[in-house]
């Protein structure tokens, strides 16, 4: 549909994605132009990566499925930005707006060539100072309206009032729209823009495993017969933070290993030898247990900067 | 095999990971427990749930064991079925004759409220299997709904907290003690925290000629608000509060597991849960009162049918 806008949200449950869809899309309600907002996970829980979508338009929109072929993507959380194929998609003539401390020039570098122009923004840091907690989605939404008026400003204000009005306090709803203002002036662009190159990253192996086989691939009835053939799917990429172990005073209890959620810790004839990142959701509950206290839970973002 | 950690680290993880539980929730900790216990082959049935729709989203599994969903209300039914199957074709001579363990699982939803029925059917034909009840006192699965685990005073979606309504206003139900009431031979109360203590009743439980029913606590960080790494911490909290006592009835006699040295005040449960902050309110200090009133009672209670060694 000539001007049409599709928006793909990335972020993780509790970050509010799916609330970034709806704002924008009661904000056009309010304009009288159409839109529709979906948002989009599956068996996974908090801390797991969630996609949500917006499209915009002026005249009634006739289809209802995920968006393959944005025009804008927003990234709600920086540990996502090495995700397999994140970007696909992406028109070459697309915007990507980051929620990050680095710059757009280091997004770049990170996501390598791939369409679209890189902005950055750190929302985080805007919503802990004016909400007293890291939810990035408003200060985001603000930053989006700035590259692209999308719709007024004065009406996504609107809609944020009458979303937490009631629901949350009068202070945490003036901070979300001081958030709003802030999101829209701290906005960064790229140095060089990298206008136009259509190309992205192709999914690893493992993103390709991970998608749902064909029905003819299917054994009768659906059963399941490779015992435990979830360790294929890897929920490491749910982490904030990083359990690191101290080896010199461990002193190989099992503690750690009884209490994990998540199977990670292996251990070698009686001694703990190695943590499984490609699993560890960041729970922290080895670092809480640990009884002489040698797990340490570290930022992932200290590990994606090196 | 001893219950000792290093020894049972040599013994396969029969809960792979990869499976799509929230981090740091508590359910996956007591399964994994349950199935390191067990020395024998083991077969399970899973009620729907978190843990269900965490460990099979189409087309993974993360068990290392057979196992069977068939619908919310049913595991304790259709583990019965299996059971039987099994000693039909034993006595067929179809399947070798060795023992295997029957687990079923199920939520406090599916234990408590949708599933009674047929797991009062199963324990009263006499199954020889296990029911263990991930109790994380509320409808997780489906986005927070109160049951009737949810303990009075407890925030849920469908206990909202607003100006007339603090929250749950019904206790909670004491579904350990209906089981019991089945005159079942093992049925008890254990945390993940207990791992010991949780390990042992499951050989107990499975051991015994005939059903068996284990109701676990398992903390929850989406439905009880807490910190992802206090799942553990909160399970031991429980018991020092005396909100989740340990204990055992076997053959009908009542045995505490566990005393705490120092029985902690419940304000100190409602201080740990934003699912319990609005009982901090000052307005609301008078439910707080009560709710101590309450646990006090039924710690007594649950003290003198220990010292009786039955129901009082």
């Amino acid at each position: 549909m000539e001007g049409m806008v599709e928006i793909r949200w990335h972020g993780r449950g509790g970050q509010g994605v799916v609330t970034a869809s709806e704002l924008l899309a009661e904000a056009a309600l309010l304009e009288g132009k159409f839109f529709q907002a979906l948002p989009e996970f599956g068996a996974e829980r908090s801390g797991a990566p969630i996609r949500a979508y917006t499209r915009l338009g002026p005249e009634p929109i006739q289809i209802h499925y995920a968006i393959a072929e944005p025009d804008v993507l927003v990234i709600l959380d920086p540990t996502l930005l090495d995700t397999p194929g994140l970007t696909q998609g992406l028109k070459p003539e697309g915007l990507i707006l980051v929620n990050t401390t680095a710059s757009p020039d280091q997004v770049r570098s990170l996501l390598g060539a791939t369409a679209g122009a890189v902005y950055t923004l750190d929302a985080s840091a805007i919503a802990q100072r004016a909400i007293g907690r890291p939810i990035p989605n408003v200060p985001l939404l603000g930053a989006l309206l700035t590259l692209l008026p999308l719709v007024a400003l004065p009406s996504l204000r609107e809609s944020i009032q009458r979303r937490l009005q009631g629901r949350l306090s009068p202070a945490v709803v003036e901070g979300n729209l001081r958030a709003l203002e802030e999101g829209a002036q701290a906005v960064r662009r790229e140095q060089s823009p990298h206008n136009g190159i259509p190309s992205f990253r192709e999914p690893s192996p493992a993103a390709v495993a991970q998608a749902a086989p064909v029905w003819s691939a299917l054994d009768p009835g659906g059963v399941i017969l490779r015992p435990g053939s979830s360790i294929d799917y890897e929920t490491g990429s749910w982490r904030s933070e990083r359990p690191v172990i101290n080896w010199d005073r461990c002193t190989h209890c099992m503690l750690c290993w009884v209490y994990c959620p998540d199977s990670c810790f292996s251990v070698q004839g009686q001694r703990l030898v190695d943590l499984d990142y490609t699993h560890c959701k960041g729970c922290g509950i080895c670092a809480n247990q640990c009884p002489p206290k040698c797990i340490e839970m570290v930022p992932e973002l200290v590990f994606q900067e090196g | 095999m001893p219950l000792n950690l290093r020894e049972l680290s040599a013994k396969e993880d029969l809960l792979a990971p990869g499976h799509r539980l929230c981090a740091g929730c508590t359910e996956s900790i007591v399964v994994r427990q349950v199935l390191l216990a067990i020395q024998e082959p083991v077969v399970v049935a899973c009620a729907t749930g978190c843990l269900e729709i965490g460990t099979s989203p189409f087309p993974f599994t993360s068990w290392r064991v057979p196992w069977i969903h068939v619908a919310f209300e049913n595991a304790a039914a259709v583990i019965s079925g299996v059971e039987t199957a099994q000693r039909s074709l034993v006595r067929q001579g179809k399947l070798p004759d060795r023992p295997v363990r029957f687990l079923a699982f199920g939520g406090d939803g599916a234990t408590y409220d949708i599933g009674l029925q047929w797991l009062s059917g199963a324990l009263e034909r006499g199954h020889h299997f296990t029911y263990i009840c991930l109790n994380n006192e509320a409808y997780m699965n489906t986005g927070i709904q109160r049951s009737s685990a949810t303990p009075r005073g407890g925030w849920t979606t469908t206990s909202p907290v607003g100006k007339v309504i603090p929250g749950k206003r019904e206790p909670r139900k004491d579904i350990t003690a209906i089981m019991a009431a089945h005159n079942i031979p093992y049925v008890a109360q254990a945390t993940p925290h207990g791992w010991k203590d949780l390990m042992t009743k499951v050989r107990k439980a499975v051991a015994v000629d005939g059903p068996s029913f284990i109701n676990v606590l398992s903390p929850c960080t989406r439905g009880w608000r807490h910190e992802l790494d206090e799942g553990i911490e909160l399970s031991k909290l429980a018991v020092d509060t005396c909100i989740w006592p340990l204990f055992e009835v076997e053959s009908g006699v009542w045995k505490l597991s566990h005393r705490p040295s120092r029985k902690k005040p419940i304000l100190e449960w409602i201080k740990s849960q934003g699912r319990f902050s609005h009982l901090l309110r000052p307005e609301n200090q008078h439910l707080v009162e009560e709710l101590q009133v309450e646990v006090d009672h039924d710690w007594e209670k649950l003290l003198r049918r220990c010292d009786a060694g039955g129901p009082l």
